[in-house]
């Protein structure tokens, strides 16, 4: 571990921890208010649908306070338990894809109820190796294929998932 | 028990039932990898299949779908950090990091193996004491089981990874969202916000395929994507170290993932959890812990397969389901016409115990399938990532629609997607927040239960059961220990910003 100088990465890097337990503070509150419009307690003092609510939420916002206070006068230590190796903090960050990417994703699960869920999928997985990647063509193409097949083949074919079929109802049912 | 055996043995060993067997722990393998199809939604959609077979054929298979897909899980934990169960959650933790430092092999190897040897003994042991377990087991009450959670919810300090403060609020908010849906005690929709899709409440296999599988994957894009893992066929052969690192923890794992099993409710995954705090508190490596270290790799793995076999014992011998996919099981037994309790085992022997030695086949098969399979399995870690993150959203996608048919699913990956990217930038722990939505409703549970038994005098109820507070002292000794033993020794790192600590906090991994 190193102990260099803290420069204006740590101070982002403590402003983003800070409101992150600003947030948690913000959402145990929420639960706490909202957790009124149930009865505490039931048949006189028995444990009613807001007891727990309320006890937890209570306890996120205890808990969301005293993070933001020791954040405030000494930091905290986060490793998290992600899984995320310190190799891939060092390649070289792409934002713009994160967007599309992410962007293509809400784009087919919003589409999903018209076109039914594998075709916007395939769709999915063909704009992301051809579009975002520029993939060559061929290999591409028969990634979007075995996926398309493997998925038809598997939830609908043999575990008889009902896949919602959108447009295209009539021709593949 | 030797004449009990032998009927067993003579029942599973017919050509139908070794077929079955092997279909069973070869579907659930597939299911198991992929992610969001767990063995509870694989055995449910998979029994209409076997309403054909004969009710131990069907059992059969059904147990070796609940096996094989444990196995299953582990393997996409360990290659793509995207646990197929929550009970594989923790595997993630040190397998994904053995796999990007080309360990993969091994990885997987030491898992298949911690887990045959945790499922062979265990089995044994459900041979012999079955009866005395279930003896003991009936004497927990909601009581004894809402103290066992909070245990589970102690041990989540230990994933806090530094910050103990953290690792409890984000098991509590975890606890909140599984309380959001309708109170199965009066009916009461919380937190709906008017949605019919929540009154079901927060589905925890989506929101894990959201945090695990989406979060991932945009978390991977927005560093910039990783290289292939390098993994040489010489790579993946386990060496003398590793097999010597994993004895130790293999035994607690399966001690820790029985003991778990046989009570009603704990499930493997707080088995799992256990396992992996067990070995972070007394592993001699524990430093490594998180970092690529085998005995995170085989201690959960180990508890998970000895749960899932201790599971059995509330299941059939009290007719009370261990966890999600035994209460699955249970309810095929009662479409075939059986129903487990006490009575099963001298009413129906040969289902039983031709089902119990039907474990064991299934496991030997799991191993002779996943052993020589782990390179290959491997293989797909050369795949460029760029191929690879299209086809992970793909299954999770459609993954998680198969869990509920419903398009609600897709939309709660999305949401935990973003949720789990912020988690993995700023580095908050994850896995409390799922155990806290998975344990949650069943806590919530046995609180309402204990609450009714003591006619609302909760400390009475909680005073007179020496178990529970047993347990609950053990509880409050993890949470409390560990922090006054650092203090007292002055090495407490808590609260102390260190430069490096600080900067792998935020987003400033854009370098």
């Amino acid at each position: 571990m190193t102990t260099s100088e803290p420069g204006s990465d740590v101070r982002q890097a403590r402003r983003s921890v800070l409101v992150s337990y600003g947030v948690i503070t913000v959402l145990g509150a929420a639960g706490f208010a909202l957790s009124f419009q149930y009865d505490f307690f039931r048949y006189g003092d028995q444990v009613g649908p807001g007891f727990l609510p309320r006890i937890v939420a209570a306890i996120i916002v205890l808990l969301g306070l005293a993070l933001m206070v020791q954040e405030v006068r000494v930091g905290s230590i986060l490793r998290g338990d992600s899984g995320v190796d310190d190799e891939s903090a060092e390649q070289r960050t792409s934002p713009r894809k994160l967007v599309v990417v992410f962007g293509l994703i809400i784009l087919a699960v919003l589409v999903t109820p018209v076109l039914g869920l594998i075709p916007p999928l395939v769709a999915l997985v063909a704009a992301l190796t051809l579009g975002v990647e520029r993939k060559p063509l061929v290999p591409s193409l028969m990634l979007t294929a075995g996926a398309a097949l493997v998925a038809w083949g598997l939830f609908v074919a043999v575990l008889r998932v009902p896949v919602p079929m959108g447009l295209f109802e009539g021709v593949l049912s | 028990m030797i004449d009990n055996l032998v009927m067993g043995f003579e029942a599973a060993l017919t050509l139908d039932n070794l077929l079955w067997c092997f279909i069973g722990v070869l579907a659930g393998t597939v299911i198991g990898i992929l992610p969001g199809l767990g063995s509870a939604t694989g055995v449910a959609i998979l029994i209409p299949l076997t309403l054909t077979l004969d009710p131990l054929t069907a059992l059969i298979m059904l147990a070796g779908i609940y096996h094989g897909s444990q196995y299953g899980a582990t393997i996409t934990a360990i290659l793509i950090a995207t646990p197929g169960e929550a009970s594989s959650v923790v595997s993630t933790l040190d397998g994904y990091q053995m796999a990007r430092k080309g360990r993969a092999g091994q990885a997987l190897a030491i898992s298949a193996l911690s887990a045959f040897t945790a499922s062979i003994v265990t089995v044994l042991l459900l041979f012999t004491l079955a009866q005395v377990f279930a003896d003991i087991a009936v004497g927990f009450g909601p009581v004894e089981i809402m103290a066992i959670m909070l245990l589970g919810f102690a041990t989540i300090s230990m994933f806090s990874s530094g910050n103990v403060l953290l690792g409890m609020a984000m098991c509590a908010v975890g606890v909140l969202l599984g309380t959001v849906g309708i109170d199965m005690g009066t009916g009461v929709a919380r937190y709906t916000f008017g949605s019919v899709d929540l009154f079901s409440g927060i589905p925890f296999v989506e929101v894990m395929i959201g945090l695990f599988a989406l979060g991932e994957v945009l978390n991977q894009l927005g560093q910039g994507q990783p290289k292939p893992i390098r993994a040489r066929f010489r790579d993946l052969l386990l060496t003398k170290d590793d097999v010597k690192r994993a004895v130790m923890p293999t035994v607690r794992g399966t001690g820790i993932g029985f003991g778990l099993g046989i009570l009603p409710g704990a499930g493997s995954t707080l088995a799992s959890f256990l396992a992996y705090g067990t070995e972070k508190r007394f592993s001699k490596h524990r430093r490594s812990m998180g970092k690529g270290a085998i005995e995170g790799v085989a201690a959960p793995d180990a508890a998970t397969s000895a749960a899932a076999n201790g599971a059995f014992i509330p299941t059939l011998v009290l007719g009370v389901p261990g966890g999600a996919t035994t209460a699955v099981l249970l309810g095929a037994f009662l479409l075939y016409g059986i129903t487990p309790g006490p009575l099963l085992f001298d009413d129906e022997p040969r289902l039983v115990w031709g089902l119990l030695v039907s474990f064991l086949i299934g496991h030997l098969l799991l191993l002779v399938l996943n052993l020589p399979l782990a390179p290959v399995f491997a293989q797909l870690l050369r795949l460029p990532y760029s191929y690879l993150y299209p086809l992970i959203i793909f299954t999770a996608l459609i993954g998680a629609f198969a869990v509920a048919n419903n398009t609600f699913s897709l939309w709660v990956v999305v949401v935990f997607g973003i949720v789990g990217f912020l988690m993995k930038r700023i580095n908050f722990p994850i896995a409390p927040l799922v155990l806290g939505l998975v344990i949650g409703p069943l806590f919530e549970k046995a609180l309402v239960q204990s609450s009714a038994l003591g006619g609302g005098d909760l400390a009475s109820v909680i005073l007179a059961s020496p178990t529970a507070v047993g347990i609950l002292a053990a509880a409050l000794l993890l949470l409390v220990v560990p922090p006054v033993y650092s203090l007292l020794r002055g090495r407490s790192r808590q609260g102390i910003a260190t430069a490096e600590d600080l900067v792998r906090t935020g987003g400033d991994d854009e370098r």
